[in-house]
């Protein structure tokens, strides 16, 4: 049984406007996405700025209003707000933002602000509470001084393992890490990743990773969904999406990546031009008459790539031949 | 590239300090750099590495009031660090220019887009207004803008990111300057943006013969388009040479472990590479010694330099300190 | 953008109503009644009664209000129980006046505190800014009418270069009317700026501040443009936007603020008008001018948002 299903969930946000400042529009931020996340695994949520990304995970958490679809946690409903509270969603799925720094109370010390879901969810006593927020300092490789520090007083790196250790405080069964990475140097990057990695072994933890990065989105990801325009246009594990892309947009995302390989770097660059080319030319074909991208059509047993009619019978054809 | 031309901008012993409380901090150190005309440079490093330090110090964008440079940059002949503010007023936008970060800050939110470009030509060239506006339609064709006429009458907060970067380049390139800094110029932008503006930046940079300094975080973005790399750690260059030269051959410890901090196909499920430490502040800056010592505990003091210098290992591959001869990674002794 | 604007204006016909309704019930439960000035020991209650029945005075409070609105769509807002005379009258004669004061006030604030703002935000740190600081916690440390008051003593009294009382010379003549109500505007008037300053020049000496550190600016300086020119085509402009938009609040807060500049100087204007009225529990007068304060109030909230929305191409809708 999957740890959270999010099923055609949907964020639509109201475009307000004339005489009486009427409705007159809305923006499809999300549009009927579905997925879900096993225990223990890392989901990856790729897509370029506006994608909905962001958006899908902070609905997840109730931080965006949901205009429909289903969220269920561990088999139960918890789609209404109301709900969650009895499936101990609240303490079992946190966040790690991006800025962790805005995301900090400036005027809290760390002894404060890493306790305080404990606060919440749990009746410890005083002493309890101070060896747990040791504890997690010690996970995240923090040293007990930074108990009384201020969040100003650390680097970025240092920063967000404390907001991770805040995150992990309650004992999470999920994770919704959204760009977790993206304000850090290279250096700190591969520590907070490795952390993530770390707590996650010890734990249990799975993860909703969403990230512009396919580079950090390959290293931290089991499966990956991509996503534009508020729609997911393929689902798969990692080697289906970097090794086998179907659908164009997957395809150029990933050609667009840039490579470190200095030798082939003019192969790559044709290989990119020509590749975005042919997305021009073609991707019209992989989208419906009002833009929006065809159903999902299951391409192994792990792959999903939303196919335009003609291409999906052709690959359920092939499904059945293998059968 | 031919080598007998006359270096653009040649560097000596560059330093860069700011005031802070009375004091000054060294945000740059020994900067020794050549640019050849014709050129496509990168400098890389991470954050407070000094890489924007030293765009602001060439293009003489530094606050005087709580700055302070020494050392030598000649470009073409003039010693930049001695150019009174109208000097550099008539080669800024002229005969170097400069694109930012964040497009949309760094253009004015009041002005429509032609008249930001027009402006820097109305100051360096000759032009009516008439053809002035004209090439103003024809330099945003040419940065691949599709209705040159439309986003011309049009305000910053009416493009998208890519365009705005396009705006930012057609006017950097409006008077055909001989070299362009370029710092973070697709930090703020999607990937597939960050491809076609890098390509621009390229194709101008041939088209144009200018030489390009571009500064950025981001390994990647290096290795797809600069002939040259300096890599830049605690305000000092710790290596340079051809883009082969530092993808390949690697010799500073510092280029070497960010290289493999990386997160690439082939590592994928072990653990990034990590370097111990931090960088050390600008105030906690040592005045000696090798600054990428204490990142490196296992390497023995012996093999560093006291006063670490730059060294040359033939056909203009450079690095810093003695150190790279002894280093090694401590995960692959262990195992 | 015209569709906003008409909207805005809509908006305000809710908000009027209920500014009206609240006038109106406050003025009423102000203790004493109108007939406390004008009758004598002599006056029977019948009489009092009487005049009370006449002027409707124990109808229902609807009642009352009802009557007052549909006498205001028809500009009468009933006379005035101390002056005896249309309140409109009153109001259009004195209002005339305060606009006079108020117009100049406002085109000397700004005479004042553009250039100073945009001097000590150029000069920031330095001494030059460290005047203008000087000055405006000066101005601010001192209470208005102490200031209104030293005013007329040093300029009125001592070297007698301005009338000290009145809007207009009583024996003034033809073109003459027009500089003696100059002269009599001009010691408020100028007072009254030199204390609106201050705000201002605080605000747009740290909009060029901003603007002077802007990334816009590093790209114009990067484009070889000179510093005098920055300052003229990027600098100036970006800042006075903040300042433009407030100059709707500012107008018409000066046209009902100007209660003490009017009450030092027995300028006859709304003002001083307004005092009376209070003090005479001149109920009509007091709505009267209530409801147009609250009115000018709305309406300088509106001139400020159709300011910005015609000068900020941001807010601009194309």
């Amino acid at each position: 049984m999957s740890l959270l299903t999010v099923k055609d969930l949907q964020v639509y946000f109201p475009v307000r406007g004339g005489f009486f400042n009427r409705k007159l529009d809305e923006i499809q931020a999300v549009r009927d996405v579905s997925f879900s996340i096993n225990q223990g695994e890392t989901f990856g949520l790729v897509g370029e700025s506006g994608s909905g990304k962001s958006t899908t995970g902070r609905a997840i958490l109730g931080l965006e209003p949901q205009t429909g679809g289903t969220i269920s946690y561990q088999g139960h409903d918890v789609t209404k707000v109301a709900k969650r509270q009895h499936q101990d969603f609240r303490r079992d799925v946190q966040m790690i933002f991006q800025d962790s720094f805005s995301s900090l109370n400036p005027q809290k010390r760390i002894a404060s602000i890493i306790s305080e879901p404990l606060r919440n969810f749990e009746n410890l006593s005083k002493n309890d509470l101070k060896l747990r927020v040791l504890q997690l300092l010690d996970i995240v490789g923090l040293s007990p001084d930074a108990l009384y520090k201020y969040p100003h007083q650390f680097s970025g790196g240092q920063q967000q393992r404390i907001g991770i250790a805040r995150a992990v405080a309650t004992h999470p069964k999920l994770i919704i890490a959204d760009e977790p990475v993206s304000a850090l140097d290279l250096s700190v990057q591969a520590q907070v990743l490795n952390f993530m990695k770390k707590i996650q072994a010890e734990f249990g933890i799975s993860y909703l990773f969403i990230s512009h990065d396919l580079g950090v989105i390959r290293h931290m990801c089991d499966r990956i969904a991509i996503m534009t325009r508020g729609e997911i246009v393929e689902i798969g594990t990692r080697s289906d999406i970097y090794q086998h892309p179907i659908h164009i947009y997957t395809k150029q995302l990933l050609e667009a990546i840039p490579q470190t390989d200095v030798d082939h770097r003019e192969q790559h660059r044709e290989a990119r031009l020509a590749m975005n080319q042919k997305y021009h030319q073609d991707k019209h074909q992989y989208y419906d008459q009002q833009g929006r991208a065809f159903p999902l059509v299951q391409v192994s047993e792990t792959h999903w790539v939303s196919l335009p009619p003609n291409e999906a019978l052709r690959h359920k054809i092939l499904q059945r031949e293998e059968h | 590239m031919k080598k007998t031309q006359a270096p653009l901008l040649v560097t000596k012993h560059l330093k860069t300090s700011f005031k802070i409380n009375d004091h000054y901090y060294q945000a740059l150190d020994d900067v020794n750099l050549t640019v050849n005309p014709d050129e496509f440079l990168a400098i890389v490093g991470e954050s407070g590495c000094g890489k924007s330090t030293f765009a602001n110090t060439i293009m003489g964008l530094l606050d005087e009031h709580d700055s302070k440079v020494s050392g030598s940059a000649v470009f073409e002949g003039q010693e930049l660090t001695k150019l009174t503010e109208t000097g550099y007023d008539e080669i800024r936008g002229l005969k170097l220019s400069m694109i930012f970060q964040d497009p949309l800050s760094a253009l004015n939110p009041l002005k429509r887009i032609a008249n930001q470009i027009d402006e820097v030509m109305a100051y360096h060239t000759d032009l009516s207004k008439t053809e002035r506006y004209q090439r103003v339609l024809k330099l945003l064709a040419e940065v691949g803008i599709h209705d040159p006429k439309r986003t011309a009458r049009q305000f910053p907060h009416q493009l998208s990111g890519g365009m705005r970067q396009r705006v930012m380049i057609a006017m950097a390139v409006a008077c055909k300057p001989d070299l362009i800094i370029a710092d973070e110029p697709t930090t703020a932008l999607d990937v597939t943006i960050q491809a076609q503006i890098l390509d621009l930046l390229r194709r101008v940079q041939q088209e144009n013969h200018t030489s390009i300094i571009l500064i950025t975080h981001d390994l990647g973005v290096v290795a797809e388009t600069a002939d040259r790399v300096a890599v830049m750690y605690a305000g000092q260059i710790v290596e340079s040479g051809s883009v082969q030269q530092i993808f390949k051959e690697p010799q500073h410890p510092y280029t070497r472990s960010l290289l493999r901090s990386i997160p690439q196909i082939d590592n994928a499920t072990d653990d990034l590479y990590v370097i111990q430490g931090n960088v050390p502040s600008l105030q906690k800056m040592p005045a000696a010694g090798d600054r990428f010592a204490p990142r490196i505990p296992w390497i023995p003091a012996s093999a560093h330099e006291d006063l670490p210098v730059m060294h040359d290992l033939g056909d203009g591959h450079q690095v810093r300190c003695t150190c790279y001869r002894q280093f090694y990674f401590k995960e692959d002794q262990r195992a | 953008m015209w569709k906003t604007i008409l909207r805005r204006f809509l908006i305000m016909i809710p908000e009027l109503i209920i500014l009206s309704m609240l006038v109106f019930l406050l003025a009423k439960a102000m203790p004493g009644d109108p007939f406390l000035g004008s009758i004598n020991p002599k006056s029977s209650p019948q009489q009092i009664h009487h005049l009370m029945q006449a002027n409707g005075l124990y109808d229902p409070w609807y009642q009352q209000y009802w009557n007052w609105v549909v006498h205001l769509f028809h500009g009468d807002l009933g006379m005035s129980y101390e002056y005896k005379e249309p309140v409109v009258g009153l109001i259009q004669q004195r209002g005339l006046n305060t606009l006079w004061l108020a117009l100049f006030t406002m085109i000397m604030t700004y005479m004042i505190a553009l250039p100073l703002g945009v001097y000590a935000g150029k000069h920031e740190g330095k001494w030059q800014d460290n005047l203008v600081r000087v000055y405006t916690y000066v101005t601010m440390a001192i209470p208005f009418f102490v200031v209104l008051v030293l005013g007329i003593w040093i300029f009125g009294y001592l070297f007698n270069l301005f009338p000290t009382a009145g809007s207009i010379s009583p024996t003034a003549t033809g073109f003459g009317t027009v500089i003696s109500r100059l002269t009599h505007i001009i010691l408020p008037g100028l007072l009254g700026a030199l204390f609106g300053t201050v705000n201002i020049v605080q605000y747009l000496r740290s909009e060029v501040i901003d603007a002077k550190h802007s990334a816009y600016v590093k790209t114009a300086k990067s484009k070889g443009i000179p510093m005098k020119d920055i300052y003229r085509h990027h600098i100036f402009r970006n800042s006075l936007l903040p300042i433009a938009a407030f100059s709707g609040y500012s107008i018409t807060g000066l046209l009902a603020g100007s209660i003490f500049t009017e009450m030092v100087f027995s300028y006859p204007g709304m003002g001083l008008l307004f005092l009376n009225a209070v003090n005479y529990r001149d109920y009509t007068v007091i709505t009267a001018l209530v409801l147009l304060y609250g009115f000018l109030n709305l309406l300088g909230t509106l001139i400020s948002d159709v300011v910005l929305a015609v000068i900020d191409p941001r807010i601009r809708v194309e």
